[in-house]
């Protein structure tokens, strides 16, 4: 079964740009057999984002909750995988965020989605990855 | 936010806010049910999608959203986000 890993960007722009390329593309994701993977770190990024630009609270508290109702397996690195994504975010000037959320696709041989067209650009060498 | 399941409404899952949950069970000279058929009396339901499948629910949601917002201030936000400190 083939693997998806989503970063908060995906998600979040799939809510507020219910026409946009992310929305397309995840919802052609989710009528498909395939594995949706996340980081734990993906909640708290989602809300933040919510929060910030969902037009009120009310819009944000559904928006976070209609993404939590999603089958997104998140998990959280290990010691080991913080050790290979610091070393990858050195190598290539990425946050340590953003190279987690790759290095799990890596990990998992998964493709990573992304709407970041900078991180792609710097990224895009090391595979496993799709700007939506 | 939480999720229960009234006995009146077996088949509605209804989220209510905290704050409420919270009055439900301090208040035990109220049931719940009260409560809930109060709100639903009122239309305060916050989610009423709950029954639909939840990736219909999502996309549903997600077209309630009618205020633009950008891909790039979606990034900004993100990216913001990871160097705030409240």
């Amino acid at each position: 079964m083939s693997s998806y890993i989503l970063d908060a960007s995906i998600i979040v722009d799939s809510l507020l740009q219910p026409n946009g390329s992310a929305a397309k593309r995840l919802l052609e994701l989710c009528t498909k057999k395939v594995q949706l993977l996340s980081l734990v770190l993906l909640d708290t990024e989602v809300a933040n984002a919510l929060m910030f630009d969902s037009a009120n609270i009310d819009l944000a508290l559904k928006n976070f909750s209609a993404y939590k109702r999603l089958n997104i397996s998140l998990s959280a690195p290990t010691e080991k995988d913080y050790l290979k994504i610091i070393e990858l975010s050195k190598k290539n000037k990425t946050t340590v965020y953003d190279t987690s959320y790759h290095h799990l696709a890596l990990l998992e041989n998964g493709i990573f989605l992304t709407k970041d067209k900078k991180y792609y650009e710097k990224a895009k060498l090391f595979g496993n990855i799709e700007l939506v | 936010m939480t999720n229960i399941i009234s006995q009146t409404y077996k088949r509605l899952t209804i989220s209510i806010p905290w704050n409420l949950w919270e009055k439900i069970q301090l208040d035990t000279s109220q049931p719940a049910s009260h409560y809930i058929t109060s709100l639903i009396k009122n239309d305060k339901l916050l989610d009423q999608d709950d029954n639909k499948d939840p990736i219909q629910a999502f996309f549903a949601q997600a077209q309630k959203n009618t205020k633009k917002v950008s891909t790039k201030k979606i990034l900004e936000t993100i990216h913001k986000g990871r160097s705030r400190h409240v």
